[in-house]
């Protein structure tokens, strides 16, 4: 074992490292990606559950797959299809899309009943039901699944490249940390990785709450 | 005018509207009257096309635009006053208008401010510029004024027939003095029993 000290130092020692930053940089690219794309895939699946129980129906065996296999055997399938690059991208997304369609989807089924009548009522168009009705309804439930989704992507991601081993990435180099017993290396790479997750939820959240508050407080005029 | 022949409605074994048949005069004040549980809300929900009746014909309604106040005042949560008021605006000239609806329902100064931030009776007031701010041929009315004080309701009474001049208002209530404030011609439901 390591002390915090050295961590610390081998932390700072990496953090001048130019590959450091090519590092976080590759596998934040991509791991976001996914996260980003499984939140609006997510949504979108969920508008359209909502609307259609078929679709609700059809998505709910993949979905409850999805939720059960572990990561490895997903990671291990993938490398089949993909390139080791392209993997944290995909398995990301595989995280993050049940949480976001699980959560934005019983956001919807629990919508106030009054108010839709009230859009009803009132003619609203598609524009002023998704500002008005569906974002405000949803945001609690999407922002819930944002918070839990983004650690687990970047949990799921780095676990994915560390098997797939895709040059220049976190992955690799906690694989090389094992590999050469270089356990202050492991940590600071462990740290890092928890610092950039909470950096990414606090991010986003931020960036949610803030179109909420626009949303709700409109231009002003 | 709008007819109903022989309308029906109920809830499990519950009949709410019995086959009932009645005119409603258009560009006018129609009162619905009635004590509580009588089917005023109902046949209101009916007419804004919420609910369809079990039997029965609505003539009339066809390519009609609604405006409403709901019993509940089925405001925009978290929302400020000016964002649940522009919700229903299609035009820039809807808009416009909103300074003046909130001047003169007295609430001016609370346009920045969420709907939580309001007294229920603000809250009614904020409705009630809602309805008057779309665009609607008949103007549905279900106990609108609950929460006001007499004065403030007068005033708003007011409003609301010169903002709704020449179109159809449906109201209902059990305050025989709101009858009177608004005029018109008064459909009792409990004598539909």
């Amino acid at each position: 074992m390591v002390s915090p000290v050295v961590v610390c130092r081998r932390l700072m020692e990496l953090i001048g490292e130019w590959s450091f930053w090519q590092s976080i940089w590759f596998s934040g690219c991509r791991i976001f990606g996914g996260f980003f794309l499984a939140g609006c895939l997510g949504i979108a699946a969920a508008v359209c559950s909502a609307k259609y129980v078929i679709v609700r129906d059809l998505l709910a065996p993949f979905m409850a797959a999805v939720k059960t296999t572990p990561v490895a055997s997903f990671v291990i399938l993938a490398l089949f299809w993909l390139s080791s690059s392209q993997l944290s991208i995909f398995i990301s997304f595989l995280m993050v899309f049940p949480i976001v369609y699980n959560n934005v989807l019983q956001g919807i089924l629990q919508a106030d009943r009054q108010l839709w009548e009230m859009g009803q009522v009132f003619g609203l168009g598609f524009r002023k039901k998704v500002k008005y009705l569906y974002f405000p309804q949803m945001f609690p439930y999407l922002r819930s699944a944002c918070a839990v989704g983004m650690g687990l992507c970047w949990k799921a991601g780095t676990a994915a490249e560390v098997i797939g081993i895709p040059d220049g990435s976190i992955g690799e180099r906690l694989q090389e940390a094992k590999i050469y017993l270089q356990m202050p290396d492991l940590f600071a790479w462990t740290v890092t990785i928890i610092c950039i997750s909470i950096v990414f939820e606090k991010a986003i959240l931020a960036a949610l709450d803030g179109l909420d508050r626009k949303n709700k407080r409109g231009s002003g005029k | 005018m709008i007819v109903l022949r022989q309308v029906m409605k109920s809830y499990e074994t519950q009949v709410v509207l019995d086959h009932i048949s009645c005119e409603i005069e258009e560009g006018c004040v129609t009162a619905l009257m009635g004590k509580s549980g009588r089917g005023k809300t109902t046949l209101l929900r009916l007419l804004l096309g919420l609910e369809q009746p079990d039997s029965g014909q609505m003539e009339g309604l066809a390519g009609k635009r609604f405006s409403a106040v709901f019993q509940e005042d089925r405001l925009l949560p978290g929302f400020i006053v000016r964002e649940n008021l522009r919700c229903v605006c299609r035009t820039r000239e809807q808009c416009d208008r909103i300074p003046y609806l909130l001047r003169r329902l007295g609430l001016e100064a609370w346009a920045g401010e969420t709907v939580e931030a309001l007294s229920g009776g603000m809250q009614r007031r904020v409705a009630i510029a809602r309805a008057l701010l779309a665009e609607f041929d008949i103007l549905v009315l279900d106990e609108p004024f609950r929460g006001l004080d007499e004065a403030t309701k007068q005033e708003v009474i007011a409003m609301v027939l010169e903002e709704a001049a020449g179109r159809t208002i449906l109201v209902a209530t059990h305050d025989i003095k709101e009858v009177q404030w608004m005029g018109g011609k008064v459909l009792n439901l409990d004598e539909w029993r």
